[in-house]
C-alpha cells in the first residue's frame, strides 16, 4: 500500500489492542484483518482519521450495544440485528480502499458523507454501539464501499506487528497550518498616486506543516492586503479593492519556513491617486493551502496595516508662479485656467515622451480581456520613416521590471506614426486574483533614445474572461 | 520707507535662486531618477542653472515655468529646444504672442496629441 496509516487516536495518546488479526472472539471471516482498540487513558477516546480521505458513510444514530447468545455462544447474526452498529467509512483514493471505524458513540460523528477529512482529525468518539460489550473501536481497512466489507491486511506506521495485549503510542499528528503574529515594519506613510512603499509582517509557523513560497508541493502560504471596510473576498476569490498595490499578494520570503521558524511577508503598498489624505486600515488576510491561516488555537490572526496617506504635492505647492529671484512682493494674476500644469504633479500627469517619441497611446482606455486594441505611437519630427519601434507591455501594479508579453512586439514608423494592433489575451497565463487589471506599454525607437516613452493605462476587465 | 542696499538685494536674489535649484534638484531626482541617479549634485545643479539661462531666452522666467522647461529636458532630451527631432518645441518657445503658461501648455498639449 502507498498510504501511511496511523493509529486512530490523537497524537501522543495510547491505544491497547484488545483483539488483533484473526482474534478468536470475533475477528474471523470478513473481520479477519481487523483490530479492536481500547484506550488505557480515556474510555470514550477521540477517534482520528488514519489517513486523508473522503467520508463516504456515517451512521451515529444508534445508541445501544450488546450481544445475544445461542446455545451459549455469541450469535453475531442475531446480535447485529438487535444491536445495529454506528460507524464511519472513509475512502482513501491513493489505494482505492476504505477505513472503517465501528461502534462509535451515539451522535458523536464530526463529519457527514461527502466531507473531506485530514489525517489526524477527530472524526468521532469511541463507543459500544452495536455488537459490543464494552467501549472499544473496531477498525479495519477494506476494499468495499460498504458498512461491513472484507477486511484486508495492512500495517500502521507506529508498528507493523500490532498484536493483542500490547499498547502503542499514536504518531497520528494532524497536519496543521497555523501562525502567530511575530513582528511588523513601521506602517507606511504614502502619497496618493506616489511611489509604493514596502511594508512587511512576520508570522511564526506554529503549525506542523512547512510553509513554502512556491506552489510545487501545495504548501504555499500567502497573504493578501484587503480594504477593511470593503470586504476583499468574493466567492473565495481574492479581489482587488480600491487600493493599488504592486504586490497585493505576498508569499513568504524564504523558500521554506519550518515549524517554529518565522516567515516574513513583504508588500509594496501604493495609494491610489484618487485617495483623500487620512489614515486607512488594510486587513491582512493570510491563506494556507488548508484555507485561511489561523492561530493554532483556531482564532483568527486578525492583523491590519494602518496606512497614512497624504495628498501628492502639486507643482504649485513647490514652485512659485513668481519670477525667479524676484524680490518684489508682487502678485501675478492667476492664469490657472490656462495653466493646469500648476495643479498637476508634473509632466507625468499629462505625457511621458522621450527624445524620439512624442506620444504613445492605446486607442481606448478600457477593454475586455480578449479584445483587439491598437497601440498608437507618434514620433517627433525628423524621426525617419522606416525606423523600428520596440514595444513592451507592463502590468501597472507590478514592481517587476519584466514585461508581461514575451513575444517581440514591434512596428515601423511611417509619416511619424505607427499603429500596432494587439490582442489582449495575455491574462490566460496569469493566476487571476482580481476582476480588473491595468496595463501600460512603453516604446522606444531602435537605435534612438533608450529611455522609453510611456502610455497611459489600459483598464482590462476580466468579467467576460472569468465566466467564460 | 525702507531702503535696501543693492548688494543686499543681490544676496536675496541669489538666495532665492539657490533655494529654487535645491527644490528643482529634489523634484528631478524624485521624478526622473533613471536619468538623475548617475549625476552628482554638482552636475545636476549645473544643468538646472543652464536651464534657467536657456529658459530666460524664451521668456520663461517663473519657478513653475523653469521647472516645466527642466521636465521637458529630462523627458525628451537635454537639448530638446535645439534638437532637430524636437524642433517643433522651438517654434512654440519662440512665439512672442504666447505667454509663459501658454507656451508650456502648448508643448504639453502637443505632446498629448496623436
Amino acid at each position: 500500500m502507498n498510504i501511511k496509516f496511523y493509529l486512530p487516536c490523537e497524537f501522543g495518546n495510547k491505544l491497547k489492542c484488545s483483539q488483533g488479526n484473526g482474534g478468536a472472539t470475533s475477528h474471523t471471516g470478513k473481520a479477519y484483518y481487523a483490530y479492536d482498540f481500547v484506550s488505557p487513558e480515556t474510555t470514550n477516546f477521540n477517534i482520528c482519521a488514519v489517513a486523508d480521505g473522503e467520508v463516504k458513510k456515517v451512521l451515529d444514530t444508534h445508541s445501544e450495544g450488546g450481544v445475544l447468545y445461542t446455545n451459549g455462544k455469541i450469535d453475531i447474526s442475531k446480535s447485529s440485528k438487535r444491536y445495529p452498529a454506528n460507524y464511519i467509512l472513509i475512502y482513501h483514493a491513493v489505494d482505492s480502499c476504505y477505513s472503517l471505524y465501528y461502534h462509535i458513540a451515539y451522535n458523536s460523528a464530526k463529519f457527514k458523507a461527502g466531507d473531506t477529512v485530514k489525517q489526524g482529525e477527530i472524526i468521532a468518539k469511541a463507543g459500544s454501539v452495536g455488537v459490543s460489550t464494552a467501549t472499544h473501536l473496531h477498525f479495519q481497512i477494506q476494499k468495499a464501499n460498504s458498512s461491513w466489507g472484507q477486511s484486508i491486511a495492512f500495517s500502521f506506521e507506529e508498528s507493523s506487528t500490532i498484536s493483542a495485549g500490547n499498547t502503542y503510542t499514536s504518531q497520528n499528528q494532524l497536519n496543521l497550518f497555523a501562525a502567530q503574529y511575530q513582528n511588523q515594519a513601521s506602517y507606511p506613510k504614502l502619497t496618493a498616486g506616489g511611489p509604493p512603499q514596502e511594508w512587511w509582517i512576520e508570522f511564526k509557523n506554529t503549525g506542523n506543516e512547512v510553509w513554502e513560497n512556491h506552489n510545487r508541493n501545495n504548501k504555499i502560504v500567502k497573504l493578501a492586503l484587503g480594504t477593511y471596510s470593503q470586504p476583499d473576498i468574493q466567492e473565495g476569490r481574492q479581489l482587488k479593492c480600491g487600493w493599488e498595490s504592486p504586490t497585493r499578494l505576498a508569499v513568504v520570503g524564504k523558500d521554506v519556513v519550518q515549524p517554529g521558524d518565522v516567515g516574513r511577508f513583504s508588500f509594496q503598498v501604493k495609494a491610489p491617486s484618487s485617495l483623500e489624505s487620512g489614515k486607512y486600515k488594510l486587513q491582512v488576510t493570510p491563506k494556507s493551502p488548508a484555507g485561511w491561516l489561523k492561530q493554532d488555537d483556531g482564532y483568527e490572526l486578525n492583523c491590519f496595516a494602518e496606512i497614512e496617506v497624504t495628498e501628492q504635492e502639486k507643482i504649485g505647492d513647490i514652485f512659485s508662479p513668481d519670477k525667479l529671484g524676484d524680490v518684489q512682493a508682487q502678485c501675478i494674476a492667476s492664469e490657472k485656467a490656462l495653466f493646469p500644469y500648476e495643479d498637476s504633479a508634473g509632466l507625468q500627469d499629462f505625457a511621458s515622451p522621450n527624445g524620439d517619441i512624442q506620444v504613445v497611446s492605446w486607442d481606448r482606455r478600457r477593454c475586455y480581456h480578449g479584445d483587439n486594441v491598437n497601440m498608437i505611437i507618434k514620433c517627433h519630427e525628423n524621426v525617419p520613416d522606416g525606423s523600428i519601434i520596440d514595444v513592451k507591455i507592463f502590468e501597472a501594479d507590478s514592481t517587476s521590471s519584466d514585461d508581461i508579453v514575451k513575444e517581440n512586439i514591434s512596428g515601423m514608423i511611417n509619416n511619424s506614426q505607427c499603429e500596432i494592433p494587439f490582442k489582449v489575451d495575455w491574462l490566460n497565463y496569469f493566476e487571476i486574483e482580481g476582476s480588473q487589471y491595468e496595463f501600460y506599454f512603453t516604446a522606444i525607437v531602435q537605435g534612438g533614445d533608450s529611455s522609453p516613452a510611456k502610455s497611459k493605462l489600459l483598464f482590462v476587465d476580466l468579467f467576460k474572461f472569468i465566466f467564460m | 520707507m525702507i531702503t535696501i542696499r543693492g548688494q543686499q538685494i543681490d544676496d536675496i536674489k541669489q538666495k532665492k535662486v539657490e533655494n529654487f535649484i535645491e527644490k528643482a534638484n529634489q523634484f528631478l531626482r524624485n521624478n526622473y531618477s533613471d536619468k538623475t541617479d548617475p549625476m552628482t549634485n554638482t552636475q545636476l545643479n549645473g544643468i538646472i542653472e543652464n536651464a534657467i539661462n536657456r529658459a530666460e531666452k524664451y521668456d520663461i522666467i517663473t519657478e513653475q515655468g523653469i521647472i516645466s522647461f527642466l521636465e521637458f529636458m529630462f523627458s525628451m532630451s537635454l537639448d530638446y529646444d535645439s534638437n532637430p527631432k524636437t524642433g517643433w518645441t522651438k517654434t512654440i518657445l519662440n512665439d512672442h504672442f504666447l505667454s509663459e503658461p501658454e507656451k508650456i501648455m502648448s508643448i504639453i498639449n502637443t505632446l498629448k496629441t496623436i
